[in-house]
Parts: C-alpha cells; sequence; structure tokens
C-alpha cells in the first residue's frame, strides 16, 4: 500500500512539474510577442525536402531576414501532407486561418469558402511583381481563377526519368526517346528467373501507396490526349488517347512484362531502385536525387535523369503541377501579408529556396539561373518544363475527382492496374468525373 | 510419471509463450535492426536479416532533423494532464455513482456513460473543433487535454465505479459519518487511499488513450511546437505518401515505444490488480 | 454549519457534475449536431445545404459498394475479436501460474497497446513488404513460397469481399488488441477461488475439463464485457485501416470509420458523412443494447 502511494505521488509530482515546465515555456512565447508592439503574421507551408531540419533551418534564416528589413515577425508552422488539405479546408471555412499559406487545389479552396475567409485576389502583387509573364502556364492555370490572381506561383513540379546509368552501359544502351524505345530498352534489362517471376525490372512506375494517377496523366500527355477540353467544362478522357495510355500503363506490367509495379501499398518505386531492383523510375520529381543520395550512399554517381519518352518522340512528354502561396481573406494584416509574399516569391528568395528544399520553380527567370541549367540533374527539369503540360485541372471539382483513393480518376487506374477492364473503367472513370462536375 | 508431466507441462508453457512472444516482438526487432544498420544496408532487396555491422549514427542524427525532445514533452505533457484531469474526474463521479446508485441522477448517468462508449470517434470531430475554434481553442494544448479527458471519463467512470462498489464495505464509511465526518471528507480520507489500485488501472488507461491518438491532434494542431510524438513521426512522410528516411523512421519509432514499454513492465501489476477489483468484478 | 450541512447534501452532485458537464458538451452535443448535419446535403463546394431529410441514408444503403463496406466492418469486427480472445485467454491462462518469468512474459505481451497506432501501421507495412520485408524474405529462404506474397496488393477477392489484405489488417489488428484483452482475462482468472479447482481434481476431472466447466462459466461476465467493449471499439477502428494502406488496395481494407473520413475530409460531403457514421452507431447498437441491459442488471444485484 504505502510503496504503491508513494509511486502514485512521485508520478502525479512529475506529471505537474513537467506540466508546469511546458506551461512556462509556452507562456514565455506568448508574453515575448505580446510585449513588442510589433506586427506578426502567421505562415503555413508544408513540408518539403527529405531532412525535416533543412527546412526548419531555411525557415528561420529568411524569417529573421526579412524580420531586419522589414519589422514584421513571420510565425511559420510547417504542415505534413497528410492533413493538409483538411487543415486548410477547415481554415476556409471558418475554422483557424493563416495569414499567409502556401496552398493547392486552389479553385476548390476558393470555392467553398465561407464570407471573408479563403484566398484573396492579389493582382496588385503580381502587377508589382512583374505581370503575367514571369511565371510558366502551369503556374498561371493554377493560381488564377476567372482572370483574377488568387496567388503567387512558387514552387513547381515537373515529372522526368529516373534511371540506373551503370546497368544502362552495361547492356550498352541508349535512353530510350518513344515508347517504342522504352519497351526495347525494358526488356533488355528486365531480368526474369525460370518461372517467369521478374527478378530485376527494366522499369517501374512513379508510385508510392500505389497511387497511379499521376504517371497515367503523364502517360496521356504522352499520347496527345487531354483530360478536359479548352473551357474546362467536361472531361474527354475517354478518348482513344485515354484508352491508349492506360493500355500502355498496363501492358509493361502485364504484356510486356517490363514493369513492376503493383497496387501493393507498400510498394515504393524509388525505393525499389535504391535497392538496385529497378533500372528505371518513370516520372520522378526534383528531390529524388537528396533523397537518394541521403538514403542509398552506394548508389552515388551511378544515376541520372533523363527527359521522358514519349508516343513520338516529340512535342509534350510531361505533365507539371504549380501551387501557389495565397494571403487569407481572414487576415488582420493585408499589408504584412503582402509585404511577406513579395519577399518570399522574389527571385533571390525562389532561388534559395529551390535550392534548399530541391524544388523546382514556376518563376521562369528562376529557372533560368545557371544553378538550375548548369547541373547535370536539374538540367533535365528545365527542359522538360519546356515539354509539360498542367497536371492539375483548375476546376473546384478537381480535389475531389483526383482524390487519393476514392476519387473518379485514381480508382480507374488502380482498377486497371489491377486487372479490370481497361474499356469498361474508362468510361466509368470519365463518367464519374463528369458527374461531379454537373452536380 | 508426475515429473515428467510437470516437465512436459513446462515445456508447453514455455514454448507457447515464446511462439507469442515472436509474433509480439517481431515489429520491435525490425525497428531496432533497421535503425542500427550501417546506411548501405537499409535499402537493400532482399533486406538482410542480422545487420552487418551496428551503426548508431541514426540516434545522433534523428534528434537533428527532428524536434524530437520536443514531440516527447508535448505527448508526455498532454497525457499527463489528461491522466490527472480525466481520472480526478472518473473518479469523483465514480465514487457518486457506486454510492449513490439508487438515486434518479446516478442510474441516468450511469446509462449515458455506457452510450457514450458507443459513439465512433469520427462522429463528433467536425462539429467539436468548429466549437473549439470558437473557443479559441484551436491549435492548443487545452483543446487536445479536454477532448482526450472527456473521451477517457466513461471507460474510466464505469471502472472506478465497479471498484468502489466492490471493494469498499459500508460498514467503513457508516462508521466514519458517525464520527461527524463529511461525505466528502469521508471520501477523501477512507475510500481514496484503499482504492490506489483501481486509480492507478484508470490511469494507465487514460494516458495510454492521449498518448496514443493520431486523429484529433493532427486535426487541431498546425504549429510544430505543440506536435505530439503520435503525428511527429509523419514529418518523414513526403508529399505523395512515400517514405522519406527508412532509417530514421525506425530511429524515431525506437524512440518513441521502448521508453514506454519499459515504463509499462513496471506498472502493469498495479494495472491488473487494478482491473481485477474494478473492471472485472463488477 | 448550514452552509457545511447544505454543501454536503449537495455533494454527490457536485462530485458527479464535471464529469456529466464535460462528457455533454465534447461528446453529445458534436455528435446530436453531427446526426442534424446527416439531414442535409452538407457539401463545402456547394453554396446551398437544403433539408433532404432521410436521402443520404438511402443513398448509403443502396450503394453496393457501401454494403461492402459494413460488411468488411462487420467481419473484420468478429475475426479480430474472436482471433484476440482466443489468443488472450490461451496465454492469460498460462500467465496466471506459477513459472518464473511471469512478470517478463506479461510486459513483453503488453507492448503492442503502448504502441502509438502510426508506429504500427509503419512497421508493420515494411514488414510485410514485398521486396523489403522480413516476412517474405523468411518465407522464401524456407522455401514455402517461391516468390514473395504480396500482402497489401493481392488484389483477389473470394466470396465477394475477402482479399488477403483483409485478413492481414486483421492480424495487425490482433496483435495490436489482445494485451488489453489479456489483460482483463488475468485479472478475471486471478479471482477464481483455488478450491473449486482443488475439488475438482479430486473428483477426477481433467485440466480440459476444469477450464470449460469452472473457469470459463465463472469468469464469462469478464468475457462477455470484454469482448463487448472490444467489439463496440474495433467496429469504429479508423487507425489500423486508414495507417497501413488507406483502405486499399481497391477498398478492400476499407472500414466504416474510414468512409466516414473519406467522405468528410477528402470528398467534402459533411451531410453524408454524418449519415454514415449514424449508421454506424445504428448498426453497433444492436449487441449493445444486451451489455447495457446486462450492465443495468448488475447494478440491481
Amino acid at each position: 500500500m504505502e510503496k504503491m502511494r508513494k509511486i502514485v505521488g512521485i508520478m502525479m509530482i512529475l506529471a505537474l512539474s513537467v506540466s508546469l515546465i511546458a506551461c512556462g515555456s509556452q507562456e514565455k512565447k506568448e508574453n515575448g510577442s505580446e510585449d513588442s508592439q510589433e506586427v506578426e503574421i502567421t505562415f503555413w507551408m508544408q513540408k518539403y525536402g527529405s531532412d525535416p531540419s533543412v527546412q526548419d533551418k531555411l525557415m528561420q534564416e529568411l524569417t529573421a531576414d526579412f524580420k531586419e528589413k522589414t519589422g514584421i515577425t513571420v510565425k511559420y508552422s510547417i504542415i505534413d501532407w497528410d492533413s493538409a488539405l483538411t487543415k486548410y479546408t477547415l481554415a476556409c471555412t471558418g475554422g483557424e486561418a493563416p495569414d499567409v499559406a502556401d496552398i493547392f487545389f486552389t479553385s476548390s479552396l476558393a470555392a467553398m469558402s465561407n464570407e471573408g475567409c479563403g484566398p484573396m485576389e492579389i493582382n496588385d502583387v503580381v502587377a508589382e511583381m512583374g505581370g503575367d509573364e514571369t511565371w510558366y502556364q502551369a503556374g498561371k492555370d493554377e493560381a488564377n481563377i476567372n482572370g483574377d490572381w488568387y496567388g503567387i506561383p512558387w514552387r513547381f513540379d515537373t515529372r522526368v526519368l529516373l534511371y540506373n546509368t551503370e546497368d544502362f552501359e552495361e547492356a550498352g544502351l541508349e535512353v530510350p526517346e518513344t515508347w517504342d524505345d522504352l519497351i526495347k530498352v525494358g526488356k533488355a534489362l528486365t531480368k526474369v528467373d525460370e518461372k517467369g517471376n521478374i527478378t530485376h525490372a527494366g522499369l517501374a512506375w512513379y508510385a508510392g501507396m500505389s497511387r497511379f494517377d499521376q504517371t497515367w496523366f503523364t502517360l496521356l500527355a504522352q499520347a496527345g490526349g487531354e483530360l478536359m477540353n479548352d473551357d474546362f467544362s467536361e472531361f474527354i478522357f475517354d478518348s482513344p488517347e485515354g484508352e491508349e495510355s492506360l493500355r500502355f500503363l498496363v501492358d509493361c506490367i502485364n504484356k510486356e512484362k517490363i514493369c513492376a509495379s503493383s497496387v501493393d501499398a507498400s510498394y515504393d518505386a524509388v525505393s525499389e531502385f535504391m535497392a538496385g531492383n529497378v533500372s528505371m523510375v518513370y516520372g520522378v520529381t526534383g528531390e529524388t536525387k537528396t533523397s537518394i543520395e541521403n538514403q542509398a550512399p552506394q548508389l552515388n554517381g551511378k544515376f541520372a535523369s533523363a527527359v521522358l519518352p514519349n508516343k513520338s518522340g516529340e512535342g509534350v512528354s510531361s505533365i507539371a503541377f504549380s501551387a501557389p502561396i495565397s494571403i487569407f481573406k481572414s487576415t488582420q494584416n493585408v499589408e504584412a501579408s503582402k509585404e511577406w509574399v513579395k519577399y518570399f516569391c522574389s527571385e533571390e528568395v525562389q532561388l534559395k529556396v529551390s535550392q534548399e528544399l530541391a524544388l523546382l520553380n514556376s518563376n521562369i527567370n528562376v529557372m533560368e539561373d545557371s544553378y538550375f541549367t548548369e547541373d547535370e540533374w536539374l538540367n533535365t527539369f528545365v527542359a522538360q518544363s519546356a515539354r509539360s503540360q498542367s497536371g492539375d485541372m483548375p476546376i473546384p471539382e478537381w480535389s475531389q475527382i483526383d482524390a487519393w483513393p476514392d476519387g473518379p480518376i485514381p480508382a480507374m487506374c488502380n482498377k486497371v492496374v489491377a486487372g479490370e477492364d481497361i474499356i469498361k473503367s474508362l468510361d466509368e472513370g470519365a463518367k464519374g468525373a463528369n458527374d461531379l462536375i454537373q452536380e | 510419471m508426475k515429473k515428467l508431466k510437470k516437465t512436459k507441462a513446462a515445456i508447453f508453457h514455455y514454448a507457447g509463450l515464446l511462439l507469442v512472444s515472436l509474433f509480439v516482438l517481431l515489429p520491435y526487432y525490425w525497428m531496432i535492426v533497421t535503425s542500427i544498420k550501417p546506411k548501405e544496408e537499409v535499402m537493400l532487396s532482399p533486406p538482410t536479416l542480422i545487420p552487418s555491422a551496428i551503426d548508431l549514427s541514426n540516434y545522433i542524427e534523428v534528434w537533428k532533423t527532428l524536434p524530437l525532445a520536443k514531440y516527447l514533452q508535448n505527448s508526455l505533457f498532454v497525457a499527463g494532464m489528461t491522466t490527472i484531469i480525466g481520472v480526478v474526474l472518473a473518479v469523483l463521479c465514480g465514487y457518486s455513482l457506486s454510492r449513490y446508485a439508487y438515486k434518479k441522477l446516478q442510474k441516468g448517468t450511469t446509462i449515458l456513460m455506457l452510450c457514450t462508449q458507443l459513439i465512433p470517434s469520427v462522429l463528433p470531430m467536425i462539429s467539436l473543433y468548429f466549437i473549439m475554434y470558437k473557443l479559441d481553442l484551436a491549435n492548443t494544448y487545452i483543446g487536445l487535454i479536454i477532448a482526450y479527458s472527456v473521451w477517457a471519463i466513461p471507460f474510466c467512470t464505469l471502472m472506478m465505479k465497479s471498484y468502489f462498489t466492490t471493494t469498499i464495505p459500508h460498514e467503513l464509511e457508516e462508521s466514519a459519518t458517525i464520527d461527524g465526518c463529511s461525505k466528502f471528507g469521508t471520501f477523501l480520507r477512507i475510500c481514496l487511499p484503499i482504492s490506489i489500485p483501481g486509480v492507478v488501472a484508470t490511469a494507465i488507461f487514460a494516458f495510454i488513450l492521449a498518448w496514443n491518438d493520431y486523429m484529433w491532434a493532427s486535426i487541431m494542431l498546425s504549429n510544430n511546437d505543440l506536435k505530439p510524438v503520435s503525428v511527429g513521426i509523419y514529418d518523414y512522410v513526403g508529399q505523395f505518401g512515400g517514405n522519406a528516411n527508412l532509417a530514421l523512421t525506425m530511429t524515431t519509432a525506437v524512440i518513441v515505444t521502448i521508453p514506454a514499454i519499459i515504463l509499462f513492465a513496471f506498472l502493469q501489476k498495479y494495472l491488473i490488480s487494478g482491473l481485477a477489483a474494478g473492471a472485472v468484478k463488477g | 454549519m448550514r452552509v457545511r450541512n447544505k454543501l454536503d447534501r449537495y455533494t454527490p452532485v457536485i462530485m458527479l457534475l464535471p464529469a456529466v458537464i464535460g462528457i455533454v458538451m465534447v461528446s453529445v452535443f458534436p455528435s446530436l449536431d453531427a446526426v442534424r448535419m446527416s439531414l442535409f446535403d452538407i457539401q463545402l463546394l456547394k453554396a446551398e445545404s437544403p433539408f433532404i431529410g432521410m436521402r443520404n441514408y438511402v443513398t448509403a444503403l443502396t450503394d453496393p459498394e457501401f454494403l461492402k463496406v459494413i460488411l468488411n466492418t462487420i467481419f473484420f469486427c468478429i475475426v479480430s475479436l474472436f482471433l484476440g480472445s482466443v489468443l488472450a485467454m490461451k496465454i492469460a491462462t498460462q500467465l496466471i501460474k506459477d513459472y518464473p518469468g511471469k512478470a517478463f512474459f506479461r510486459s513483453i505481451f503488453l507492448s503492442p497497446w503502448v504502441t502509438p497506432p502510426l508506429v504500427t501501421a509503419t512497421v508493420w507495412r515494411i514488414l510485410l513488404s514485398e521486396n523489403f520485408g522480413p516476412v517474405n524474405t523468411v518465407l522464401l529462404k524456407l522455401g514455402i513460397i517461391d516468390q514473395p506474397i504480396s500482402f497489401l496488393g493481392s488484389s483477389t477477392q473470394y466470396l465477394g469481399f475477402l482479399s488477403i489484405p483483409m485478413l492481414v489488417i486483421i492480424v495487425i489488428n490482433v496483435w495490436s488488441i489482445f494485451p488489453f484483452m489479456m489483460v482483463m482475462f488475468i485479472a478475471g482468472l486471478q479471482t477464481v477461488p483455488k478450491e473449486l479447482y482443488e475439488a475438482a481434481q479430486m473428483d477426477g476431472a481433467n485440466k480440459r475439463q476444469q477450464f470449460f466447466r469452472i473457469t470459463l462459466p465463472y469468469i464469462m461476465p469478464v468475457i462477455q464485457t470484454s469482448i463487448l467493449l472490444e467489439g463496440i471499439w474495433q467496429f469504429n477502428n479508423f487507425n489500423i485501416s486508414y495507417l497501413v494502406a488507406k483502405g486499399g488496395p481497391l477498398n478492400l481494407t476499407k472500414l466504416l470509420a474510414v468512409e466516414v473520413y473519406n467522405q468528410a475530409f477528402a470528398n467534402f460531403k459533411y451531410g453524408y458523412a454524418s449519415g454514415v457514421s449514424v449508421i454506424m452507431v445504428l448498426i453497433v447498437l444492436i449487441p449493445s443494447i444486451f451489455y447495457i441491459r446486462d450492465s443495468l442488471r448488475k447494478e440491481q444485484e
């Protein structure tokens, strides 16, 4: 009895003291910012890069520098991707909202916003920063709603081919430029055992947690197809190109047997590449290089990037995504927020951000910097940017249609990879997407 | 003959336990092994089952890449406060329900507690979030603690209620009342001290509930400073769900779980005796 | 004196109140609000939220995919419960015997309970990975299989809804929940008076008969309570299904709680999501009525 009492007593004292310490440190922070009469704004951004501490250090530097220049304090929060959409949804519908944020699905957020919430129009800031033509088309598409700018495009994402240079040299192969080439190269690199199982795959679609929609968008673009019509009122991917691209996605796995992707949630293409199980990954992002360097140093110097092949060998062969930095209408400090946006999205800062976080940039001038053009890995992305089309559609329902895993498009891709009939799935997918717009 | 039978029984006992231990310990083994493998060996396929060498650099690196100490502190604080508040309220309420079970208010409350168990946590989340937000509690420790405490209360109250009912004889209280003790005094000075095992069991339950929660914490918090460990592990997951760094993720997992397991190794005795009198007999 | 008397008289109520107020504000009100939302067509992307009565419920219950999710959830719940309680009982009966190492084993077996669900899901997902997981590696080395099993990707369906991924998440779930039941069972087994066993042994009963005729009936209340409680918790389980494979592949491991989450946070259909969660409560209400009635009956005794 006595012993137990003592233990419980000690535990309670410990708990209380921890709580007092934590309370104390939190209060200090609040007091600190209340004492000074400065302006303070909040900034939310998602996590980028494979080392969380790099992003944190970068933001500390930038906010300190900004404070020196303008006297405005910026409190930043790094949000993880899994809850980002939920947080922004709550922010737009009356919940806690930041002053400035790194958002996505811009038109969805704007459409669902309550009065006085959600991203605000900032045509004036755009004018100050050089006008319309400063950014790539994908950036413009994503940040514009009905001709008005609702954010400044910053990060840019286009997909390229990752390949193992050693494997290619050994087999005496050249980087493929057309789909036919891809299949030939894939077959030459794939090793199969006596039972017909792939022991080393030539190719893997870039998909983690069995997410194939973005790979398919790439293939659709490469086949010359489009997701929607010109005025974004209808989905038109149930077309010959749609069928061809879906078929190509599946054939590489089942018929040509050069690809080892599956709907298994634990299958991660880049991990397989790092383990040496795969020679090519189709559609990787810019930060893949740092990721490989951090986790698989044995591959250093043995991998490279190349522009993705497409059906004909010329023209569009990839997709591009862009995301804007937006100011929320609910902000109490419009001027300060605008200052931060102008600072963060300035060419200088964007170049630094891109370098630290291994990101590409929506600002054309930034991408022309020698950092990008003279780096072998990054150079590919610059070249690919010129051959990309938009991967996100600027309609409010897009977040639902591309919702993973249940939206009509990801579901369609998964069904097809799992073996269901292509035409049937394609039709169901298009119908599902169009139904959502009509509702 | 008897000795043979006894040995057979012993072998059967230990063999069975070892088999189950394999099943239970497999994840922890893999966590530890992955975290101490040299860097080149982590992403091998098929993986090596035993590391070829021991490399502890991940344990140093992980503190630099994640504010892990802050996350642990946050988790400890939130879980600790939840335990204190939840247990206090549950003990008070449980005592009332046990001693005055014949009264209408107490009967109604018991039914309320029983029914609350049925509600899936997803149901009230959105509405609760907005309530918290309007009260300026979004993104605060308090918002988390209030929700966790309340979620722990039904089970804890019912457990304490059974505990009080089965372990405290009425005579004890009667003699105290005769001596002029107030109702609350009787509770505090007579009943509570002998109920410690039940309280400990309840406290453990509340602590684990708060420590393990993922969804409510990720909805409520946008500030990194307040993040608990149950959400912090997600720092390594990238934009498309892919794992950004397997070795560091496993290292974090080890740091987060192993101390908790060791702590509970000490507490399990009280947990069982508390439950024995409380949830079991009642 | 007067004040103290009044305070004393109301002590039981005062002790009761904080807990009740907390529950009403944090659980009851939001739940009622969710019920209210389920009767409207609330979609964030739409400007209006008209009253539609039971239409959300009708849509859900006439959707074959949704019915499959209900089936998944019930199957998941029952099988997890069965395997978990059998495992827990087997271990509990061993762990009350006086063998050395009792405390050691009890501590080990408690571990899954204190492991955060995100850690559980991430580690198990790696364990079962086709090319990176030791499970496949060992099975291959032992020659039991020729090629790695895709534990989380095999999309063949048996009987219309069963699949390997579903069985896999049940195994992971059993790993996670049996500690709690084990602890309840150990506590219960310790209350069985030894004299009963001694008497039975003198009458010539063997171990098996002792277990089924003495032990089981004696601790039946504990078993019932644990199973009902765990049953409700497992029916509402969100973490395992969502964190391991997000309900995939192809929704084969999707549970009702994940459906609510997807509808609310990915499709922004708050009305429909609330409707699904109300359906969950209604389904779970049926067996729970017995639990509540039993508990109230015990009150009387």
